[in-house]
C-alpha cells in the first residue's frame, strides 16, 4: 500500500490558484517551501562550541547538501567558518571551523554582540547553547519522498552522529506527510473493516448466513473496482481519496440491502423462484435505486470541476464508486443469486 | 508678582551654609514646578534625574545575567562591569566575562555617545586580539539579552526629547506605593530601536522605577522594572535588580548586581582600546 498512499500538497491546487503559481515561482527561483529542521544537541549547556560537535554538525550539513532533493542547508557552522576567516584578516585558508572550544565560544559571543536590532541567535541556537538547528530546504516533494529523505538522514545520524544528535527531523511538511500517509492507510483499512462488519450485521438482519456472506460481494466490489480503476489510470491515492470509501459506504450498503431484502421477501413470503424474485426486486426497488444513484453521481461529478485537487479527485471517485455499486447490484448480483440458488428453483 | 515671588524664595534661603549644590538642586526643582508645557516639565524632570546622578566618578560591580525563554529554559552569565563617568558625553564602560568558562577573560569596551554611534571593541583572549564591533549597534541586543545597548548605556539628557504625562503611584516589590512622574521620551538617536519610551520616575530620588519600550512600529515591546535601589556615597542610587520582559517574544532577562564599589580611581587610560588586552 505504501506506493499508492502519497500526496504532493502543493499540487492540491491547480495553476488557476495564485498560491500555486507563487509557490511554483518561489521553488523555481528562490527556495522551496518544503523543509526539515533538526535540533542537534551537544548534550551539555555551552556544548555548542565543542569542536567535535561542530565537526559532526558540519558533516551532517555536508551530507544533506549532497542529496539531490536538497536546495539549501542552513547551519551555524557556516557562521563559525566565516567568522574564523574574518578574524584572520579574511584569509580564505581560515574558512574552516575553529579548533579550540574557547575560541569558538568567543566567536559566538562576538557574533551575538554584533547582531542588529530585532535579531538574536535563538533562531539557530537554543538559550543555553546546548543545541543548534540545521534547516534543510527541499524541492517540491511528495509525502513519500519527503519521508524517505528523512529516513536516510536518520540512517546517517545513526551511523555517524553523536548519541546526543539522535533526533527526528521536524517541520510542518514532515508532520503533514506523516498525517497524510497514516490517515490514508487507516481510512482505507477502516472502511474495509466496516464493510465486512456490516455484512455480519446483515447476516443477523437477513437471518441468513448465506445471504449475509453474499452481501459482502456487492458491498466490497464497487470500492475495490473504483480504486483498481484509479490505480490503473492515475496511480496514487492522496488524503482526499482516502475518504471516498467512507463516504460511499452508506450508499453502497444501502443499494445492497434494498435489493437483497426485496429479493428475500419475494423468495420467503411470496414463494417465488429465484428468477421471479429477481424480477420482483427490480420491479419494486429498481427505479428508486436508479434515480438516487443518478442524482448522487451527478451531484458528486460537479465536485470534479473543482480546481482543488482534494475536492475534484474525491468527487470523481465517489461518482465512479456509486455508479459501480449500481452496476454491481443490477448486473452482477442477480446472476450471482440465480446461480447460487440454481438447484432450489 | 513674579519678582515678589522670587524675592520671597531668596529670602527663605538660609544665608549661611547654602552650597552651590543645593542651590542648583532648588533651581531644578523650581523648573519642574513652574514648567508651563508638558515638554518643559519632562525635560526638567530628566535634568533633575541627571543632576542627582552626576559626580560619582567611577564604579565597579558584579553582574549576573539570567536569560530566560518562553519555555522557561535559562542560561547565566557572570560579568564584572566597570564604568567611568564622562562629563558632557556618554560614559565609558567595560564588561569582563567570568563565566561561562569558554568566554572567561573576554572584555567588551564601550564608549557611549549621546547622539553619535557608540564606539565598541571586544578582546578575545583565545585569539589575543582586539576587534572593533559594528558601531551603529545601539539598538542591537546586549550580549544576547533582552536589553539593547541603548537600554543600559548611560542615560544622557540629550538622548531624548521629553513630555511629561501625569503623576502616578506605582507599587514596588515591598508593597509600598511610590509617587512617580510619568514621562514619555523619544530617542533623538536616528538608529534607535524605539519610537518612544514611557518611564516612571519617583519624585523623591528621581530614580527610574519602570520603563515601557515601544518598538519602531510603536507596538509595546518590552517592560523594564528596577528593584532594590540602594544608596552609595550617601547620594547615588543603584538598582540591584533589573527585570526586562519582552512582550513580543516572551523572553526575559534579569540583571542582578552586587558588590558595587565607587572611587577606585579609574581614569580614561583604563578604558582604552589598548588596556583591555591586559585586563584580568
Amino acid at each position: 500500500m505504501q506506493w499508492i498512499a502519497n500526496d504532493v500538497f502543493v499540487e492540491y491546487f491547480d495553476e488557476s490558484f495564485e498560491f500555486r503559481r507563487a509557490t511554483d515561482f518561489a521553488t523555481e527561483n528562490l527556495s522551496g517551501i518544503y523543509d526539515i529542521h533538526y535540533s542537534l544537541s551537544a548534550g551539555e549547556p555551552e556544548g555548542l562550541s565543542n569542536p567535535v560537535f561542530l565537526q559532526k554538525v558540519e558533516a551532517f550539513a555536508q551530507w544533506y547538501r549532497q542529496q539531490p532533493e536538497v536546495m539549501h542547508v542552513s547551519t551555524i557552522t557556516d557562521t563559525f567558518k566565516r567568522l574564523n576567516k574574518n578574524m584572520q584578516r579574511d584569509d580564505p585558508a581560515y574558512y574552516r571551523l575553529p579548533e579550540q572550544r574557547d575560541l569558538a565560544a568567543q566567536y559566538l559571543l562576538l557574533y551575538e554582540m554584533s547582531l542588529p536590532y530585532g535579531l538574536d541567535v535563538n533562531n539557530q541556537i537554543n538559550i543555553d547553547k546546548s543545541a543548534t538547528r540545521v534547516a534543510v530546504t527541499l524541492e517540491t516533494l511528495s509525502s513519500n519522498e519527503l519521508l524517505a529523505i528523512e529516513e536516510r538522514a536518520q540512517q546517517w545520524l545513526k551511523e555517524n552522529g553523536l548519541s546526543s544528535m539522535q533526533v527526528p527531523g521536524a517541520s510542518t511538511s514532515i508532520m503533514f506527510a506523516n498525517i497524510g500517509s497514516r490517515n490514508i492507510r487507516s481510512m482505507l483499512f477502516g472502511a474495509t473493516v466496516a464493510l465486512v462488519l456490516i455484512s455480519f450485521i446483515l447476516i443477523v438482519a437477513l437471518r441468513s448466513v448465506k445471504f449475509g456472506l453474499i452481501s459482502l460481494i456487492p458491498n466490497l466490489a464497487p470500492t475495490a473496482m473504483a480504486f483498481g480503476l484509479w490505480g490503473l489510470l492515475v496511480g496514487q491515492v492522496g488524503l482526499g481519496l482516502s475518504v471516498v470509501a467512507g463516504i460511499t459506504l452508506g450508499i453502497v450498503v444501502d443499494d445492497t440491502i434494498h435489493y437483497l431484502s426485496k429479493y428475500l421477501r419475494a423468495r420467503r413470503e411470496k414463494g417465488l423462484s429465484p428468477p421471479d424474485a429477481v424480477r420482483y426486486a427490480f420491479h419494486s426497488v429498481g427505479l428508486a435505486l436508479w434515480v438516487t444513484s443518478v442524482a448522487l453521481v451527478a451531484g458528486f461529478l460537479i465536485l470534479s470541476l473543482s480546481h482543488f485537487y482534494v475536492n475534484s479527485s474525491m468527487g470523481i471517485m465517489t461518482a465512479v464508486t456509486i455508479a459501480l455499486a449500481l452496476i454491481a447490484d443490477f448486473l452482477f448480483l442477480p446472476p450471482l443469486l440465480m446461480k447460487l440458488e440454481e438447484n432450489k428453483a | 508678582m513674579k519678582r515678589l515671588f522670587l524675592l520671597t524664595l531668596l529670602g527663605l534661603l538660609p544665608l549661611s551654609g547654602v552650597s552651590a549644590e543645593t542651590f542648583k538642586e532648588r533651581q531644578l526643582a523650581q523648573a519642574i514646578a513652574s514648567a508651563r508645557t508638558p515638554q518643559a516639565k519632562g525635560l526638567a524632570i530628566a535634568k533633575m534625574a541627571d543632576y542627582r546622578d552626576s559626580g560619582w566618578g567611577d564604579s565597579e560591580a558584579k553582574m549576573k545575567m539570567i536569560l530566560r525563554n518562553r519555555q522557561g529554559r535559562s542560561s547565566r552569565r557572570n560579568v564584572r562591569v566597570r564604568t567611568l563617568e564622562v562629563f558632557g558625553d556618554g560614559d565609558k564602560g567595560m564588561s569582563i566575562f567570568d563565566t561561562p568558562r569558554d568566554v572567561k577573560g573576554t572584555v567588551v569596551l564601550t564608549w557611549s555617545h549621546a547622539l553619535k554611534p557608540d564606539h565598541q571593541w571586544i578582546y578575545l583572549p583565545a585569539l589575543k586580539r582586539v576587534k572593533r564591533i559594528s558601531s551603529r549597534n545601539k539598538s542591537g541586543p546586549f550580549m544576547g539579552s533582552e536589553f539593547a545597548y541603548e537600554d543600559i548605556a548611560s542615560q544622557e539628557v540629550k538622548k531624548y526629547t521629553y513630555r511629561y504625562l501625569r503623576n502616578e503611584y506605582l507599587r514596588n516589590e515591598s508593597n509600598n506605593w511610590i509617587n512617580c512622574y510619568v514621562v514619555e521620551r523619544k530617542p533623538t538617536y536616528r538608529y534607535s530601536g524605539y519610537t518612544r519610551q514611557v518611564s516612571w520616575i519617583d519624585k523623591q530620588h528621581f530614580n527610574s522605577q519602570k520603563i515601557v519600550f515601544y518598538d519602531r512600529k510603536n507596538a509595546r515591546l518590552k517592560t523594564l522594572i528596577f528593584k532594590d535601589y540602594r544608596q552609595y556615597l550617601g547620594k547615588y542610587w543603584r538598582a540591584h535588580k533589573m527585570f526586562m520582559q519582552n512582550h513580543q517574544t516572551g523572553k526575559s532577562t534579569k540583571l542582578l548586581w552586587e558588590k558595587y564599589q565607587f572611587g577606585s580611581g579609574f581614569t580614561a587610560r583604563d578604558f582604552s582600546k589598548n588596556t583591555i588586552k591586559r585586563i584580568r
